[in-house]
């Protein structure tokens, strides 16, 4: 159940768009560039057939962290001025705002990047990283590794719902219950996550992974004109810009 | 005969992406106090319709109605009370650091008394057999013991309504005989129960409806 | 006249790690080429735990007190129960072409021998799904199949049929049958005794220790 996109291009070819556009995220510094760089990053999810609603929905919790984490830095960074105080303590400030912008401008732009990678199913993009010479071990395992966050979210969610088929509603109960029911949880929680990775890794062994240097594929992805085409002028425009962004905005 | 409904559906439509529809359009009715039995081959949409009647997946469309309320608004938490639910897994069920604990669970936080938890306790450790196991973390049991000790803690919360999903699975000739007995004994209490199971012998010793389905309809309703 | 042996096991006794009994003691098993054995015992007696010893798993992979000996002729591939933790792939033919890949095959005798095994095992419609998103039973079928294309020579499989349909049984029942022509090896772990049929020797697992019951078709009579 792959999904099906107007625009299907090699997982290389995203990797390197997701590449050009992080690297421009992580090296700027400017909320006004940032800014452009997040429309650019949702117009590239349109363009790749995702919703950007409904992925920032899917991704909330972790919004609301970002931006949690964007106002304290702005609480402890004093510089410029203040926009809060309370007594002697400033609370917002100018510089604080602007870095919290770019924190989150910045968050959200590798937010859309892993969107665009999502348009590719694992297999593709393990094999991407092995056709770019990436060894195989290394690809599976940072493939399992990150397929161990879904299976860790999974067993969460199992588990609340199968605290709720013990008729308890976790939101209602006092807090100090509250407490020990999480912490009792979290046990068999981590337990079943470590169980469930270590059972995988047993089956992956047993099916001869590892057993030679190398290993064939089944999958082979080829490059088409569009995938170069793409390359070509997504090099070229971070150039541009980055060009651009230090002659203007640094001068 | 004047019987009651128990779990009702009402043109319910399921499907997890509109291009594919898991339950079709269905109406049935549960009985209270009635052993059914939800048979078909694998990829029927067996598993998924139970889950519908436990609420844990709500319908697409449609309606279902637990014991007289709306399912649709009832929180799961309300829902599991009356009807209790087994996973084919059990390992996704279990939630305690041991097999005491995990029977006793739930009624702890529902803050019932410590005598009668633990008079609970003892008697479903006694009917299931696992008393030895009684310190045990759960999830270093067989699968075997695993399925018995989350039936028992779903029983523990006395629910009038229990859907369990390939019960015999994992458990051997012996501790079917067991789980027979354990239905048997529901089922003189006035416990409906709904098993969705392969186990042709099973189904026919424990169920006197059997509700076959394929291909996310039911296709055939009868008693045996 | 005695056949080649294939699997030869003596002496196994395993505890594992932290835990006070053996759960194998002083275990001798013999299973000679192109035969079946199936081994029963009550849940919990052990059985997923011998079927580990017997395929390497123990004590490679699962540390414990080990001792004993194992012999092998020929590659072991082993289906473990929970099909959950043997998927990890996004289509059904990635996970068929997983192990084939490891062994360095080529692509278009991969494609052959996912193509072959889908038609075998009745999964054909369903070859570019993402397993994780199919129903127990068909889980189970593609975990089966996955290791199926390995074509080891011996395979250890537990509790194999336990969440399928009677239809996708009696196809499993005729693969294995047919893999025995082929001069395979089995070991399946089952409880069901009309699953035992298959078997040519039937071995029970008890406290530990095991021993062999007589042939299926007097265990049917004395019942």
């Amino acid at each position: 159940m792959s999904m099906t996109t107007a625009f299907s291009l090699d997982p290389r070819t995203k990797l390197f768009l997701v590449a050009c556009l992080s690297s421009c995220a992580v090296i700027t510094t400017h909320w006004a560039f940032l800014s452009g760089l997040w429309v650019v990053s949702i117009l590239l999810l349109l363009v790749f057939g995702i919703s950007p609603w409904d992925m920032m929905k899917k991704i909330r919790l972790l919004l609301y962290m970002v931006i949690f984490i964007a106002m304290m830095q702005s609480i402890f960074i004093s510089a410029g001025q203040a926009l809060i105080t309370i007594g002697n303590i400033s609370l917002m400030t100018t510089g604080g705002l602007l870095m919290a912008m770019e924190f989150v401008f910045r968050m959200l732009i590798i937010v859309c990047s892993a969107g665009i990678l999502s348009t590719s199913n694992s297999r593709e993009i393990i094999q991407g990283l092995i056709q770019l010479k990436l060894p195989y071990e290394l690809a599976f395992m940072a493939s399992l590794g990150i397929r161990f966050i879904p299976v860790f979210a999974e067993e969460l969610r199992n588990t609340m719902t199968a605290v709720q088929l013990r008729g308890i509603d976790i939101r209602v109960l006092p807090w100090r219950q509250k407490i020990e029911v999480m912490t009792g949880l979290f046990q068999p929680v981590v337990a079943g996550a470590i169980i469930k990775s270590r059972s995988l890794a047993m089956s992956i062994e047993m099916r001869g992974f590892r057993a030679y240097p190398t290993r064939s594929s089944y999958l082979l992805l080829k490059y088409e004109r569009k995938d170069y085409v793409v390359m070509i002028c997504s090099g070229l425009l971070t150039a541009i810009l980055m060009f651009g962004y230090f002659f203007w905005f640094q001068a | 005969m004047n019987r009651e409904i128990a779990l009702e559906l009402k043109n319910l439509v399921f499907s997890y992406r509109p291009e594919s529809i898991l339950i079709e359009q269905m109406n049935l009715a549960l009985f209270k106090g009635e052993a059914a039995a939800l048979v078909g081959p694998n990829g029927a949409g067996k598993t998924t319709l139970g889950k519908l009647m436990a609420g844990i997946l709500k319908p697409s469309s449609g309606q279902l109605i637990i014991f007289g309320e709306e399912g649709k608004t009832l929180p799961l938490h309300r829902i599991a009370q009356r009807v209790g639910y087994c996973f084919q897994n059990p390992e996704h069920q279990l939630l305690a650091v041991s097999v005491e604990d995990e029977i006793a669970f739930g009624l702890k936080y529902r803050s019932a008394g410590q005598d009668h938890i633990s008079r609970v306790t003892e008697s479903l450790l006694k009917l299931f057999e696992i008393e030895r196991l009684r310190k045990a973390f759960p999830l270093n049991l067989s699968w075997g013991e695993k399925r018995r000790v989350v039936l028992a803690a779903s029983l523990a919360l006395d629910p009038e309504f229990i859907i369990l999903d390939e019960p015999t699975n994992g458990l051997d000739d012996e501790q079917i005989e067991t789980l027979n007995r354990v239905l048997g004994g529901l089922h003189e209490r006035g416990i409906g129960v709904l098993l969705i199971s392969h186990n042709q012998s099973f189904v026919e010793i424990n169920a006197q409806r059997i509700l076959q389905m394929e291909e996310g309809k039911i296709v055939n309703d009868y008693c045996l | 006249m005695q056949k080649m042996l294939a699997v030869e096991a003596r002496a196994l006794s395993f505890r594992y790690q932290g835990q006070h009994t053996l759960v194998l003691d002083k275990v001798n098993f013999n299973l000679e080429q192109g035969k079946i054995a199936a081994i029963t015992g009550l849940s919990g007696c052990g059985k997923s735990t011998l079927g580990y010893c017997l395929s390497g798993v123990i004590p490679r992979l699962i540390k414990g007190d080990f001792s004993g000996e194992v012999n092998l002729q020929g590659r072991v591939g082993i289906v473990f129960q929970d099909p959950d933790t043997q998927i990890f792939l996004p289509t059904v033919e990635d996970e068929l072409a997983f192990g084939p890949e490891n062994l360095c095959l080529a692509r278009e005798e991969i494609r052959e021998i996912i193509s072959c095994n889908l038609e075998l095992i009745g999964l054909k419609e369903l070859r570019t799904e993402n397993p994780a998103t199919l129903s127990g039973g068909q889980k189970q079928l593609v975990a089966l199949s996955g290791v199926l294309t390995l074509s080891p020579d011996i395979l250890v499989l537990d509790e194999p049929l336990s969440q399928l349909d009677n239809s996708a049984k009696d196809r499993v029942k005729s693969i294995l049958l047919g893999l025995k022509e082929e001069g395979k090896t089995l070991i399946i772990m089952e409880h069901d005794k009309k699953n035992l049929l298959l078997a040519d020797q039937i071995w029970c697992l008890e406290r530990g220790r095991l021993f062999q019951l007589p042939a299926s078709g007097e265990v049917n009579q004395g019942e």
